[in-house]
């Protein structure tokens, strides 16, 4: 399977964030995208994954020919496409059990039903593989859970729905080094012909676990450098600047107005 | 008709469980043995002696017009399921009298109410005593209740409520926590679509020291209908160590309803802790994102949340017929 991205524009509130950003994967391949902060890397997986937030005002994303854009988040899902959220929402109310086995639910013929014996199963197997607390599938979404707990109950997630495009947007956010190993080696665990991974990070230490066969960078709305996992050991060493200079980007700085509060008069520098 | 109205209560009555089913107010059928507990037709309930205060209009009107009184007297621990059937009584008045240190989970039904009906409904927490009163009302007619509960020392008092009536209600809960030590905790479930104004007022009277009570009102409004809360919190001089919190929380399913919350707290002592809170609004889009982005279609998600939204109601529900009864009936009223 293949997911393309051409010439991607798009905004939040009137404020272009992807300018002409082209992207392809295929299932069998591990990604990363890494770049500076505000260059757009979430906002790429949030239009991926279809969030109403944001506003795609040019160029298109393709999953094996069916256009994406067209479709509503739910069937974006359905299709194969995952997200693992940067801060995913807390649900009280809803235990992950009964939530990830209504998303399996989800994906079935109607008439089909999940074997629950065969879903418990697969759940204690993926939480024991994520080191999780046993009682996880009994609490609620999120509710109460540490940063950490959260990420791991997002790979949870992946495992169980096991989607063939999945984008982890900054997972390691949040996970200390023994977590990520856990992470990055349960992630190792689902490469497959039928899997592709997008690992969006700031940093090396998530792909040290991660065997990862390509890497993008992303600076101002574009992948401006995509290359292999040499780009990794050289962006740790170096930061960004030296691709802004080889590819003669110039930094954006968004211009601020100073306030004063209290005063009668503002005087701006000139 | 005892066979005909039984085999209708066959989704929420168990044989080995036990149970009373009144009819027009009266012992149709029960399965408890006088020794737990015993009905009686007692046309004195002694409130006055425990706690002495102005009775309001609708309590006025309905004990003018009750034709008699019920009171139910628990002795022992037990788990109790009361049906209430209403045909053509427009009063009904029934008290419960919970003995010292027992530990009593009450079910009370409202089932099939056609007839417009008021209902006085007293209840004395004696000494001690651990009380689960857990109210379900789903009427297709206009009905008004007056709960009025009494907890005495050291008693301790669970109050769940659902209601998911389809015509004007007006519902006050009274509970006064007479005595030193004693506690209450209400969580109301409240579905409206009735296209009508109701209106629920939970109020909580702290007399004594080092009382405690907690309320959370959940609302959910759609098909242009109103929800009034008004919870009034009330400690008085005298009551140091009281710890009063209200809640109220509320979801909006179209743009012409409305939830209304007013707290009202009457703080007559220092050394005491009150606080209130509400939070009213449509779902949550980024909580209905999240769903979907695991594949549930929108509609399915609003569902999900929905059930969540009340979750607090259902735990408190250990009765598993109840719990599928409301979980039906909530679902029905919603697709409604």
């Amino acid at each position: 399977m293949e997911l393309i991205i051409k010439d991607l524009h798009a905004e939040v509130e009137d404020k272009k964030i992807l300018k002409g950003l082209n992207l392809h994967l295929k299932t069998g391949e591990l990604h990363a995208i890494m770049g500076p902060n505000a260059t757009g890397k979430s906002t790429l997986s949030a239009i991926i994954m279809g969030n109403p937030k944001y506003k795609v005002t040019q160029g298109s994303i393709m999953l094996d020919g069916e256009n994406v854009l067209e479709m509503t988040v739910d069937e974006r899902s359905r299709k194969g496409i995952f997200l693992a959220m940067q801060y995913p929402n807390e649900i009280a109310g809803i235990t992950n059990a009964d939530f990830i086995k209504s998303a399996m639910q989800a994906r079935l013929k109607e008439g089909e039903n999940i074997s629950l014996f065969k879903f418990v199963r697969e759940m204690d197997k993926a939480v024991k593989e994520l080191h999780m607390d046993p009682d996880m599938p009994h609490r609620y979404v999120n509710e109460g859970f540490s940063g950490g707990e959260r990420k791991r109950n997002e790979i949870l997630q992946m495992k169980m729905l096991k989607p063939h495009f999945a984008i982890l947007d900054e997972i390691d956010s949040g996970l200390d080094i023994d977590a990520l190993k856990i992470v990055g080696k349960n992630i190792n665990a689902m490469r497959g012909d039928e899997f592709s991974a997008l690992i969006i990070t700031h940093y090396q230490r998530l792909l040290d676990y991660i065997d990862v066969d390509f890497v993008h960078i992303m600076i101002d709305g574009q992948i401006v450098k995509s290359g292999g996992k040499e780009l990794i050991a050289k962006i740790d060493a170096e930061g960004y600047d030296w691709i802004r200079d080889e590819l003669g980007i110039e930094e954006e700085f968004e211009t601020s107005r100073r306030i004063a509060l209290g005063s009668c008069a503002v005087k701006d520098r000139k | 008709m005892i066979d005909k109205i039984y085999k209708k209560l066959a989704n929420l009555i168990d044989e080995d469980k036990k149970y009373i089913i009144f009819y027009d107010g009266k012992v149709l059928k029960t399965n408890t043995t006088g020794i737990d507990c015993k009905v009686s037709e007692d046309d004195y309930f002694p409130t006055d002696e425990v706690y002495t205060r102005e009775k309001n209009d609708l309590e006025k009107e309905i004990l003018d017009n009750k034709a008699f009184s019920t009171t139910i007297h628990i002795y022992n621990n037990i788990d109790l399921k009361l049906v209430h059937i209403n045909k053509d009584l427009k009063y009904l008045n029934y008290n419960i009298v919970v003995k010292d240190n027992t530990r009593v989970n009450i079910t009370n039904i409202y089932f099939d109410i056609k007839q417009p009906v008021k209902v006085l409904m007293e209840m004395i927490c004696e000494v001690n005593s651990k009380v689960h009163l857990n109210t379900f009302i789903n009427a297709s007619v206009e009905v008004d209740t007056i709960s009025n509960i009494y907890c005495l020392d050291y008693a301790t008092l669970y109050l769940t409520d659902m209601f998911l009536n389809q015509d004007k209600t007006k519902h006050i809960a009274n509970v006064f926590l007479v005595n030193n030590d004693t506690e209450s905790h209400m969580t109301n479930v409240i579905i409206n679509n009735s296209g009508h104004e109701q209106n629920y007022d939970y109020n909580i009277y702290h007399d004594a020291l080092n009382t405690k009570s907690s309320i959370h009102n959940f609302g959910i409004v759609q098909k242009e209908s109103i929800s009034v809360f008004d919870n009034k919190g009330i400690i008085k001089e005298g009551a140091k160590g009281s710890d009063l919190s209200q809640q109220t929380k509320g979801i909006i399913l179209d743009l012409y309803s409305t939830i209304i919350a007013n707290p009202i707290l009457e703080i007559d002592e220092n050394d005491v802790a009150a606080n209130h809170g509400a939070s009213i609004g449509a779902i949550d889009e980024k909580d209905l994102y999240y769903l979907m982005s695991r594949g549930l279609t929108r509609e399915h998600s609003e569902r999900l949340l929905i059930e969540a939204f009340i979750s607090p109601y259902f735990r408190y529900v250990d009765d598993v017929k109840l719990r599928n009864y409301a979980i039906r009936e909530v679902n029905k009223n919603l697709d409604n």
